[in-house]
């Protein structure tokens, strides 16, 4: 494990069961006997939960661009964090804006069935200048529980951006070869 | 690696843990019976200030263990106060035989407490709220890095890195529940998290801490 400090034997990664509550009983033991005799490891594991919480306190305040599932927001929706939501199919066109303070949740809604290795291709059309701006690949996980790809911004960064058109594609590998669904589109005006 | 430092209690900062216990065990008697650290006799404020460092070095690691035994933040919170107030209350009747292994003893303390609460046997007599506020600091929640700082940190994971620590730090996920809304196994979410914190580690230059 990279980073890890000399003066605190117990692995990064067994800290980091611990603080989540996911190591199993013996091996729980001994990290708590080895923490409770060893100020160097409790402040590698006081380290973590910082950074934890340092995650924490960036979601609560609709500061991440990220692939989610529906448990974040669910989490986000218990905080209080003001959202505003669009939910497309293949082929549909939304009219969107946001706020400031708003989480910004885009969730992309199909039959993406077995598909593996999916990614994310979007294509910026800015309505204002005619230009049109291919905006970089990314992979993407579907949440299975609900056969969505949720993707939340931070409102602030979205709302920078011009009246424009988004026009978004999953592509993945079936059992059949490449699959490309959509286009989802969404029409802007910050 | 830069390490944040807490305040820590003046005039008890470098002292052992042993030796904090031994004060605390030779003064004995309540803190209270001093007066408030800094007014009364010079050894009721140390004993204050002993007191005082080893409930604050031993706060997060017990809340840590609670949260790991009891699975709640309040019952992790409660237990934290409960063990530190009895130590206290066995040091000062001068109860503990190795003062300077006194961190075991700390461990062994709420390991009994939280066996205790999950099989809901014998009660202990209930502790005055008041008792608990004056011997046991709040625990404050760790400082947060800088926002931009942590976004910046996250935006160069994977997303499938950036959505397990997400949703294990903000959504309180465990692993089998990232898995089962992901597609991925158990044991790839632990590996996934692992590598990621990992990086957030050294991308944010979070070491060890004030425990």
């Amino acid at each position: 494990m990279t980073g890890a400090p000399a003066a605190c034997p117990v692995d990064l990664d067994d800290l980091l069961d611990y603080l989540v509550g996911e190591l199993d009983g013996e091996r729980a033991e001994a990290v708590e006997d080895h923490l409770f005799t060893c100020d160097a490891c409790a402040g590698r594991l006081a380290g973590l939960e910082r950074l934890g919480a340092s995650v924490a306190d960036l979601a609560r305040h609709a500061g991440v661009a990220a692939n989610v599932s529906a448990a974040y927001l669910a989490r986000a929706e218990r905080d209080g964090v003001t959202m505003r939501e669009y939910r497309l199919a293949p082929g549909a066109t939304v009219p969107c804006t946001t706020g400031p303070e708003d989480l910004w949740v885009v969730r992309l809604a199909a039959d993406f069935g077995d598909l593996q290795d999916l990614g994310l291709d979007a294509e910026l059309h800015d309505l204002e200048r005619g230009e049109v701006t291919p905006l970089p690949g990314r992979d993407v996980v579907v949440d299975r529980d609900r056969g969505e790809v949720i993707l939340v911004f931070p409102g602030e960064v979205v709302r920078g951006y011009p009246r424009s058109r988004w026009t978004l594609r999953v592509h993945g590998e079936g059992a059949g070869g490449a699959v490309e669904i959509g286009p989802f589109v969404m029409d802007h005006t910050p | 690696m830069p390490a944040h430092r807490g305040t820590e209690t003046a005039g008890a900062a470098r002292i052992a843990d042993g030796e904090l216990a031994r004060r605390i065990a030779a003064a004995g008697g309540r803190p209270g019976d001093a007066g408030p650290a800094g007014d009364g006799p010079a050894d009721g404020g140390r004993t204050n200030d002993a007191e005082a460092e080893l409930c604050r070095r031993y706060t997060r690691r017990l809340v840590a263990f609670g949260r790991s035994r009891l699975g709640s933040e309040d019952a992790a919170h409660d237990l934290a106060q409960d063990t530190l107030l009895l130590t206290l209350e066995k040091l000062r009747a001068g109860e503990v035989r190795e003062p300077e292994k006194i961190g075991a003893f700390i461990l062994g303390v709420a390991r009994t407490l939280a066996g205790r609460r999950r099989q809901r046997e014998a009660r202990l007599a209930p502790i005055d709220d008041a008792d608990r506020h004056l011997v046991t600091p709040a625990l404050t929640p760790p400082d947060p890095i800088a926002r931009q700082r942590v976004s910046g940190c996250l935006e160069k994971l994977p997303e499938t890195g950036k959505a397990v620590i997400l949703l294990t730090f903000y959504a309180e996920q465990p692993s089998r529940a990232i898995a089962d809304s992901l597609g991925l196994s158990s044991q790839n979410v632990r590996v996934i998290r692992h590598r990621s914190v990992a990086r957030l580690r050294d991308c944010l230059g979070v070491g060890e801490e004030a425990a």
